[in-house]
């Protein structure tokens, strides 16, 4: 899978991909190989036409979405139905399944896919509580139980307090073949891991909680599809959102959205489907009701390949692999003086997500939350004074332009759980590993945040920037 | 005589094609006449010889089938509802 001395980096430097919980790079040779077959050998509309072309085309997507299904442990291939990525199916099922009155429990650690469609529903009339969690990122069961509750007897937001009916029942079919009158619906919203902290979310004990109080739970599960064994039927889970192109290892623009039997959110888009076309509705049946337009055949016919691959490979061995990544890079970033470690101190608690900062002042490492980071917070990104950390670009831009280490600083989409963890405004600098990772480039990475940090802190003791040959700001 | 199998979507059609293939069992995927189905515009045709085995295998794996129809020679005459302004699918 290497492809070394790509990207922007100069031809003989070193380089390290550390940014797989944007995007995983770089894709199994069969999935380059499959999307350039499909361009090739079949490249027609997938589902419409029943020529060769067509019909390699329909079978390539078929093939993605029976392999996508087994992963995920869907024994009807039907209820995934793909689109461009998680969020556009993190939508599709918030929009297609609430209405004013309805009631959602979410967590303090939601990407902004989650984040903004809940904070615009909220002003719609949906009811939203944002369950807190530790700075580790983790969610106490009991504050979940004691939200759902609130939310199932109607209590939900004390700034819009419901009607006090009850929560209907999960498994009832709605939206779209909903009629009559309508008991609020109750949905629990959450992550699978935090994408700043890599913090795993207990999401099989949240779906028992969820559904022992009437209420439905949908699952953001893109940093954790192809990272984390996930089996939808098992975990009794009623909708999961994927990406394609991260731990699935597909290709951008490719993602779904898993729909349980039963459920029937209305669709974000309407149109063509090839099927049924002299009926001006939309035909009910899956995955049509959702797929309105062409697909991104040469995305899913990548997709599939992509699939195949992580199940050929096991889940379980990506799963074991990233855990020893990350338990080495927690260990090489806590024993750097002037950095602070963002999430959980074990590896089995979290995906191969590592959040840091660099200190401007002080010893404080990654030993729980020292005064220095606390004060930190609240300082302006990239002040960087007494009591501050380093901004997180010029420690991400130091990485990529004199290291070749590619990673993620700011915000990462996700303010609510910067501000849970401590370190918003100003964010994090992001390490993220993938499978195609090695535990020696874990250990360039280490040695190189230690140089940067290094020379940031003399260069702030000392009042100046002298040595810094990257950008000074 | 061949036979032609519709769905109620093409995603049924692609299961049978799927189970079709794993059996090494003789079939293509053909525009729908316009006839038989407005429904999906792909269906799955085979030699009548193969119908029970076709038959069993959506059974077995729960392929929802619309039914399945002769392919009659003449099939490309138009018998389409007046109501359509002919046109492609989807």
């Amino acid at each position: 899978m290497r492809e070394p001395g790509a990207g922007r980096v100069p031809a003989g430097q070193r380089s390290v991909y550390a940014d797989h919980a944007a995007t995983s790079w770089p894709k199994p040779a069969a999935v380059v190989h499959a999307m350039v077959e499909y361009l090739e050998q079949a490249g027609a509309n997938p589902g419409r036409s029943a020529h060769r072309r067509a019909v390699a085309s329909a079978r390539a997507v078929f093939a993605a979405r029976q392999a996508v299904a087994r992963l995920l442990g869907v024994r009807d291939e039907s209820r995934i139905v793909f689109g461009p990525n998680a969020t556009w199916a993190i939508n599709l099922a918030l929009y297609g399944l609430l209405e004013p009155g309805d009631r959602v429990v979410t967590s303090a650690m939601e990407h902004n896919a989650v984040a903004r469609p809940l904070h615009d529903l909220s002003r719609r009339g949906v009811e939203v509580t944002r369950v807190r969690c530790t700075p580790e990122g983790y969610l106490d069961l009991d504050d979940l139980r004691r939200a759902l509750r609130r939310a199932a007897r109607g209590q939900a937001s004390v700034d819009s307090p419901g009607d006090g009916a009850g929560c209907s029942t999960p498994g009832v079919a709605r939206g779209v073949a909903r009629g009559g009158a309508r008991h609020p619906m109750c949905l629990l919203v959450l992550t699978h891991a935090s994408n700043v902290t890599g913090t795993i979310l207990p999401v099989v004990e949240a779906a028992r909680l969820a559904h022992e109080h009437g209420a439905l739970i949908l699952v953001d599960a893109a940093q954790t599809a192809g990272c984390l064994p996930l089996d939808v039927t098992a975990m009794d889970l009623d909708l999961v959102a994927f990406t394609g192109h991260k731990g699935l290892l597909g290709p951008q623009g490719t993602g779904g959205l898993y729909i349980r039997d039963g459920l029937t959110p209305r669709p974000l888009v309407r149109g063509g489907t090839g099927s049924f076309s002299h009926l001006e509705e939309q035909p009910l049946v899956l995955p049509d009701l959702y797929e309105s337009g062409t697909l991104n055949g040469v995305g899913l016919a990548g997709l599939g390949a992509a699939v195949e691959y992580v199940a050929g490979v096991g889940v379980d061995r990506i799963r074991q692999h990233e855990v020893e990544l990350t338990r080495r890079l927690l260990r090489g970033l806590e024993a750097i003086p002037g950095v602070r470690v963002y999430g959980p101190r074990q590896a089995e608690e979290r995906v191969a997500v590592v959040s840091f900062n660099v200190l401007a002042d002080g010893a404080a490492g990654a030993g729980g939350a020292p005064p220095a980071a606390a004060r930190a917070v609240a300082r302006p990104a990239g002040s960087a004074g007494e009591g501050g950390v380093v901004d997180p670009a010029l420690v991400a831009e130091l990485l990529d332009s004199e290291f070749g280490v590619m990673v993620r600083a700011g915000l990462h989409c996700a303010p609510w759980a910067h501000r849970t963890v401590g370190s918003y405004p100003q964010g994090t600098v992001r390490i993220s590993l993938g499978y195609s990772n090695t535990p020696e480039e874990v250990d360039y990475i280490v040695s190189a945040v230690a140089a940067i940090a290094s020379r940031l802190r003399r260069a702030r003791q000392g009042g100046g920037c002298g040595e810094c040959t990257g950008s000074h700001r | 005589m061949r036979l032609c199998a519709v769905f109620p979507s093409t995603h049924q059609a692609l299961r049978l094609d799927s189970l079709l293939r794993e059996e090494s069992i003789p079939h293509s995927l053909i525009p729908t006449p316009r006839w038989i189905s407005e429904a999906c515009g792909v269906a799955v045709a085979f030699d009548e010889s193969h119908r029970e085995k076709a038959v069993e295998l959506a059974a077995r794996e729960g392929v929802q089938l619309t039914g399945i129809f002769p392919l009659e020679p003449e099939r490309g005459c138009s018998q389409a509802p007046p109501d359509l302004p002919g046109g492609g699918s989807g």
